[in-house]
């Protein structure tokens, strides 16, 4: 019964600190490269994490390491499915994929924009491929916000309720246990 | 402490899957009604104690507790160990469901270790040497377990020496702070409740 009552003094008086020590990565299309960020469940950056990029047929594209603050960015430069591997040493490990449909069409820059005057071209002239490299552009600031507080979100902690949950069960389980043992 | 999934090698998962099943079997074998609420107590303080990170320095550290569950367990550390890892796998994705075996086996068997190697030391008549006894448990457990990881780990292709080397820097606080903890509470436990530390056999 002491024993009980330490655990739980234990494990109150530790409840702020509640963290995972595994890593996580996201991903995510920021313009014309892919940005990966990778950090320890407690939000702490994973700095000199090796990132490997592999292709459809599991070909490694690229690779590289984040710097200080957990990030790497690539550059992307085939539209197909992405595997992305982080791996922090001493069997901390995450992997994402990233779909062709995500990634962003290549742009083709032929006309480097500004050089011709805005005022020449009729409205009715602007092509589509112009339209949808201005759309691209507004929808990228637009949705800049939104996609920081979904990566946000999507930073898993540990929770209370989780740690509760999972004792609860181990007692589920004690239960079971014991309950088969005397009907023996 | 935790490897995660796709890291190992397929054999090292299947020694490692058939080592904590065998372990299992003959923990569950041992473990009788009256013993198993001190499993279930001693597998929610691991299962917690995973989990709950201390800030320490530029990094933070967390409990492992496996030298304490073999002093207290034995035998039984086995199926402890193996329930708060698949609940800590499958709530919180913790580890992997198919690294559960060389995970389990690698925090368990060090946790038997102490138990027949320094439980008699522990039990014994004099405090003191039964509390350093109980010191050198909680640091063994830590200091096996992360040998254990780093030999998986070489195995399956790093390294070992450094993936030892990463291992036990990161752990050295732990294993000294386990090294107090285990000791302050078979000094509780042996003035209070001797019992407990009979283990399971």
């Amino acid at each position: 019964m002491i024993k009980i009552l330490i655990c739980i003094v234990v494990a109150l008086g530790a409840l702020p600190l509640v963290y995972g020590h595994k890593i996580n990565m996201l991903a995510q299309v920021e313009g014309s490269s892919i940005l990966t960020q990778v950090y320890f469940s407690d939000g702490t950056p994973a700095k000199n994490c090796v990132i490997e990029i592999y292709g459809p047929t599991n070909k490694k594209i690229s690779e590289g390491k984040t710097g200080d603050n957990g990030e790497f960015s690539f550059p992307i430069t085939a539209r197909t499915d992405l595997k992305i591997i982080a791996d922090a040493g001493m069997g901390h490990r995450a992997e994402t994929v990233i779909r062709a449909s995500d990634l962003p069409p290549l742009r083709i820059d032929t006309k480097p924009a500004g050089k011709t005057p805005i005022a020449a071209i009729e409205p009715r002239t602007i092509d589509k491929d112009t339209l949808r490299t201005i759309l691209a552009e507004i929808l990228d600031e637009k949705l800049q916000p939104i996609a920081t507080r979904v990566s946000r979100l999507e930073k898993r902690h540990v929770s209370v309720t989780e740690i509760i949950g999972g004792i609860g069960y181990i007692f589920g389980l004690m239960g079971l246990f014991m309950y088969f043992r005397r009907r023996k | 402490m935790h490897i995660s999934e796709g890291v190992l090698a397929a054999p090292v998962i299947i020694a490692g899957a058939a080592s904590a099943a065998a372990g299992c079997g003959i923990g569950l074998r041992k473990m009788d009604f009256d013993k198993t609420p001190r499993a279930a107590v001693l597998a929610s303080s691991f299962f917690a104690a995973s989990l709950i990170h201390v800030p320490l320095g530029p990094t933070s550290i967390h409990l492992v507790l496996n030298g304490l569950m073999g002093v207290i367990l034995g035998w039984a550390s086995f199926p402890a160990i193996l329930v708060a890892l698949l609940l800590q796998a499958i709530l919180l994705q913790f580890g992997g469901l198919t690294t559960l075996g060389v995970n389990c086996f690698a925090m368990a068997f060090p946790s038997l270790l102490c138990f027949l190697l320094l439980g008699p030391v522990i039990r014994g008549k004099n405090d003191l040497i039964a509390i350093i006894g109980a010191f050198v448990a909680g640091s063994l457990g830590i200091l096996l377990s992360g040998l254990i990881i780093a030999g998986a780990l070489a195995l399956s292709g790093e390294q070992f020496i450094i993936a030892a080397r990463l291992v036990l820097i990161a752990h050295v606080p732990v294993i000294i702070i386990e090294g107090f903890i285990v000791a302050m509470v078979v000094a509780f436990l042996r003035r209070v409740k001797p019992d407990l530390l009979k283990g399971v056999t």
